[in-house]
């Protein structure tokens, strides 16, 4: 049952990521595939022409409902207590991915605005925004790919330093921008707000990874659980 | 994480243990992790070599690594104190 739930997790996540990356112009595959992501990033500049709303209720809403249902119905059952720590999780995980969702949403259209046409110095901060978010999903997509006694959850915590770490840099080059005149206060401002819904995207992205590639023996997913950095990850909150 | 939180994350453990809930762990599950992580450890080295342009970034995931390879080793001691009872756990 619970092997069940985590591999609709998996589409629904699927299903996300992709329309994650298609919202700034991107596309899956092809990050996944290349060598250089700065560079993929810079070159596609192109509206994809993602109807964003029309996809999430197609590929997300719809699946994201199946699995709130199936979780809630099981949850009622005499269950071991790992057994029920897990459906948790996993109802948790599906509830990240639409997170991710609804915060690429908000900076889908100064992404594209700033991106399509190049605007100086605020195309190239929104180019690094769209790289972090590239990084996470090919992350996630690695681990994935990896041989899963090979694998922990515990790498998320490694992506959520980095990010972190970007996000200075990024709030550094900003300030520097602006106090070089190089950027109106105006797209500072959008900027901002446009990162900090990039960085809730991105870490609800890491949560619904997190779950998915929790280790399947109960003993190392406890493990994983207990040295899990808490000052790195943020708290999950129902969509 | 700091070793305080985890100091805390750990108190969480112990008490959900105490009221029959969650797993014991013993060292060998913890050798087993322990043995994960340091050869994440020599990929993430690997792959600074091979890719000096993700440099940073995987310093900082480094970083983050070896702080919960700090915990685990820290857990580990205490699972097995010098000569004490390798049955013990946490």
């Amino acid at each position: 049952m619970l092997q069940a739930l985590r591999a609709e997790l998996r589409h629904l996540y699927e299903n996300g990521a992709a329309l994650c990356a298609e919202a700034i112009n991107l596309r899956l595959a092809d990050l996944v595939q290349s060598r250089d992501l700065p560079l993929t990033v810079a070159r596609n500049r192109e509206a994809i022409g993602l109807d964003l709303d029309r996809r999430y209720n197609d590929k997300v809403k719809a699946l994201h409902a199946a699995i709130i249902d199936f979780a809630a119905s099981k949850a009622s059952l005499p269950l071991p207590e790992p057994a029920v720590r897990r459906l948790q999780e996993l109802r948790d995980g599906a509830n990240a991915v639409v997170r991710a969702v609804k915060a690429i949403k908000h900076l889908q259209r100064n992404t594209r605005r700033f991106t399509e046409r190049d605007h100086g110095a605020v195309s190239t901060l929104y180019d690094r925004l769209r790289t972090e978010i590239a990084s996470i999903l090919v992350a996630i997509e690695t681990l994935e790919a990896t041989d899963p006694a090979q694998r922990s959850s515990l790498w998320i915590a490694e992506e959520r330093r980095a990010l972190r770490k970007g996000a200075e840099e990024v709030s550094a080059s900003l300030e520097s921008l602006l106090r070089a005149r190089r950027i109106s206060a105006a797209d500072a401002t959008s900027f901002l707000n446009d990162a900090h819904n990039a960085q809730e995207a991105m870490n609800a992205l890491l949560d619904a990874a997190e779950v998915l590639y929790r280790d399947p023996d109960d003993i190392l997913a406890e493990i994983e659980r207990l040295l899990t950095p808490e000052d790195e990850s943020d708290e999950q909150q129902a969509p | 994480m700091a070793y305080g939180k985890f100091r805390e994350a750990l108190d969480r453990h112990r008490k959900r243990l105490n009221k029959g809930k969650g797993h014991k762990i013993k060292p060998a599950d913890l050798d087993k992790m322990i043995a994960k992580l340091e050869q994440r450890r020599q990929d993430l080295l690997a792959e600074a070599q091979a890719k000096p342009h993700k440099a940073e970034r995987i310093t900082h995931k480094q970083a983050a690594l070896d702080e919960i390879l700090a915990n685990a080793r820290s857990l580990r001691a205490r699972l097995e104190p010098a000569g004490g009872n390798p049955d013990s756990g946490a």
